[in-house]
């Protein structure tokens, strides 16, 4: 099944890659559109809420090919965001674009009460595709560790449009005197799973995205000739892009396994160890094929930047590489040292069969 | 008896550690599976089944998953448990000869690796062999009822300790096809004809040795594999060589003590997060090929596991001095600092064994494709 989604996908992006101006806006109504039509924003979406279902496999599979083909969409954030949001507090899907603020750089927004019933106060930072939406969705603290998820119209918030280097919409959202359009209850595991999908999401992009350059590296290497042979035949060069190749691979592995240990009791570790890991390598791997790519790559006119314009951007997004190690780091020293290797194969659901 | 799973097993060999420690049977050493030789202890595992268990049990074997053996390597490197005695026999040797063995060479060989009782060297390098292997000069004559042996193996692990060596012999004349004429055999490395001389390592210990075959006389039994196949035989082996945990796990004893010493701030908490999820990433592509699911070649994962592993190791070393102060002492009774030193100075050896990270690039992009 996630094989057929690939290749759906691929096959609608692929067919016409996004023009140059909505690629440098950041977003492909196109696309989009396109992608709408075939029921692929409502991947995971129960068939008991009218959607057409399919796993977390499914929508992480459609999520790489759009990252892979660069596509300037809110997949990700729909299928991996909006849709579980929706699916946790079993909430019907209102028309229209909604984009989850579980994507956003911070969400410090609360409620208060007021007389047409409790209003929103606060802003969410950097929300993708906000200015774009016609709801929002976000998470609010409720009482005793307990959470609420409100629906709001974009008629209701203040959008100011910011954009990452991909030139990605990723908007300041004042929430305040909003009311909300909907607000359900959300338990604390519901909460994190929310804010975990959400950095499985950005690392499998990462991880999609990588791959796809390397395939163009690889490609490129064996086509651009100088000095009289194709550039792969340097060996300087061909160990960079052996670096390259390690980096996809470790990346594809470290995603595969933080998608295993979701439903696990060690999700915590798995999820921000591969976010920090990809991130990390992200910045190599786009810097190694740069270098292969030489001038050229450095055009607007060759594609190579759709894609590591996207790796610079999303290793910073839902967790740069620090932010993910100091998490990773905070759990290991509250374990102490003889907790350290215990915790590191718990974190592994591959081996906990 | 019933097959435990992975996991399981993980925990029992996880409980027996722990016990063997607090009975003082051994202190955790960086590097233990080259540098941990205790004979004593390989028997013990081997008593407990924990030896050759993916064979089958008319070899000596479990019959359990390579997923099983990496759970088993794991928990002792991890503990950094005196695993030298069998390490090359287990991972190396008895797979091979398990490939390439006769039924006599399987019945009487698996079963003692098994029982932690036999133990093999590998005869690869030579003085002017390292990283070019197929110019392996040591030759194989046949002779009227076997083969003759000549040459010289050198940087060979525990060849002073070893009952037999596997070896790597040019058994016809250096032709256009280079990795033509090469054959492996199964040397008693207790025949006349066999010095082993000493080479000692720069923390001067002795693991490596030359071994000196000089018209060594041995009986047609002793070729292992088909005559002209060493190549190929090989360069499996290497794949069983390059993706297991020891190459990334040969630093792990010190880093946690490292973590022991380390006080929870904030710059501690980004050095070991980064530590934590490079050996957490690292080791799920490990776990690819133990467990064969991925979609890349084995032999490719398995020379990115080792590339990228073994450099891990490497970078290990510096995250452990940011974390804990103290200057590496080998002497000292203070563990973060004995284990400092013996990391140190094993360090420059895991980017070379087995391939060096050189030739493990070349190797990474000629089977991604680059041609």
């Amino acid at each position: 099944m996630s094989e057929l989604l690939t290749r759906t996908v691929l096959d609608i992006l692929g067919s016409e890659p996004a023009p140059v101006a909505q690629e440098q806006a950041g977003r492909s109504p196109d696309q989009w559109t396109r992608l709408v039509a075939a029921g692929l924003d409502a991947i995971g979406y129960p068939e008991e809420l009218g959607g057409p279902g399919g796993t977390l496999d499914e929508a992480l599979a459609a999520v790489r090919a759009a990252a892979a083909a660069a596509a300037p969409v809110p997949l990700a954030e729909t299928v991996l965001g909006t849709i579980p949001a929706l699916t946790l507090v079993g909430a019907s899907r209102p028309a229209g674009l909604t984009v989850p603020a579980t994507f956003a750089a911070t969400a410090d927004v609360a409620t208060e009460p007021a007389a047409d019933g409790p209003r929103l106060r606060g802003v969410a930072r950097r929300v993708p595709f906000a200015r774009h939406a016609d709801h929002l969705l976000v998470v609010i603290p409720a009482e005793a560790g307990q959470w609420r998820l409100a629906l709001c119209a974009a008629a209701t918030v203040r959008v100011t449009p910011h954009g990452n280097v991909a030139g990605e919409p990723r908007d300041d959202v004042d929430f305040t005197g909003s009311v909300p359009a909907a607000l359900w209850e959300l338990s604390d595991p519901a909460r994190l799973r929310l804010s975990q999908l959400a950095v499985v999401a950005r690392a499998a992009q990462l991880a999609a995205a990588g791959a796809q350059v390397l395939a163009l590296t690889m490609h490129y290497a064996q086509e651009r000739t100088q000095f009289g042979r194709p550039i792969a035949k340097f060996q300087a060069v061909a160990h960079n892009i052996a670096l390259l190749a390690g980096e996809t691979a470790v990346a594809a592995a470290a995603v595969d396994a933080a998608a295993a240990a979701l439903d696990g009791p060690d999700a915590g570790l798995a999820v921000m160890a591969a976010k920090a890991r990809v991130s990390r390598g992200a910045g190599e791997v786009s810097r190694i094929a740069h270098q292969v790519f030489g001038a050229l790559g450095f055009t607007q006119e060759h594609p190579l930047h759709r894609l590591t314009r996207r790796l610079l951007a999303w290793r910073d997004e839902c967790g740069s590489d620090a932010a993910c190690e100091r998490e990773v780091g905070a759990l290991v020293l509250a374990g102490g040292a003889d907790g350290f290797w215990p915790l590191l194969t718990a974190a592994s659901a591959r081996t906990q069969t | 008896m019933s097959i435990p799973s992975p996991a399981e097993l993980r925990r029992e060999v996880r409980e027996f550690l722990a016990a063997e420690r607090a009975a003082g049977t051994f202190e955790p050493r960086c590097d233990s599976w080259l540098t941990g030789f205790d004979p004593r202890f390989s028997r013990r595992l081997g008593a407990r089944g924990w030896l050759g268990l993916t064979w089958p049990a008319e070899y000596g074997g479990r019959g359990l998953t390579p997923l099983h053996r990496f759970a088993v390597t794991e928990e002792l490197l991890a503990a950094g448990a005196p695993v030298a005695a069998h390490w090359m026999a287990d991972r190396q040797s008895g797979p091979t000869i398990l490939a390439n063995g006769t039924e006599q060479q399987k019945r009487e060989l698996l079963p003692r690796i098994a029982a932690g009782q036999l133990y093999f060297c590998i005869g690869m390098s030579e003085p002017d062999s390292g990283s070019d292997l197929a110019s392996v000069r040591a030759r194989a004559d046949k002779s009227r009822d076997g083969w003759i042996v000549r040459g010289t193996k050198l940087w060979t692990s525990h060849a002073h300790h070893a009952h037999y060596m596997i070896g790597l012999f040019r058994t016809a004349p250096l032709g256009p096809d280079r990795h033509a004429g090469l054959s492996q055999f199964l040397i008693d490395m207790s025949v006349p004809g066999i010095t082993v001389n000493p080479v000692k390592l720069i923390d001067g210990s002795h693991h490596f040795n030359e071994v000196i075959l000089d018209d060594v006389r041995v009986d047609a039994a002793a070729l292992l594999g088909a005559e002209g196949a060493g190549w190929q035989q090989v360069t499996q082996e290497l794949t069983h060589e390059r993706g297991g945990p020891e190459r990334y796990l040969s630093t792990l004893p010190l880093a946690i003590e490292a973590i022991r010493r380390s006080g929870d701030t904030p710059a501690a908490r980004v050095v070991v997060g980064r530590m934590t999820s490079e050996l957490w990433a690292l080791r799920e592509l490990s776990i690819q090929i133990a467990s064969g699911r991925s979609d890349r070649p084995a032999a490719l994962n398995a020379a990115i596991t080792k590339e990228i592993g073994t450099r891990l190791e490497q970078t290990i070393i510096d995250y452990c001095r940011q974390l804990a102060g103290g200057e590496a002492d080998p002497g000292s009774d203070d563990p973060y600092q004995r284990l400092l030193a013996q990391a140190m100075l094993q360090a420059p050896g895991f980017t070379l064994r087995g391939g060096t990270t050189e030739v493990l690039r070349g190797i990474i992009a000629g089977r991604s494709g680059l041609r």
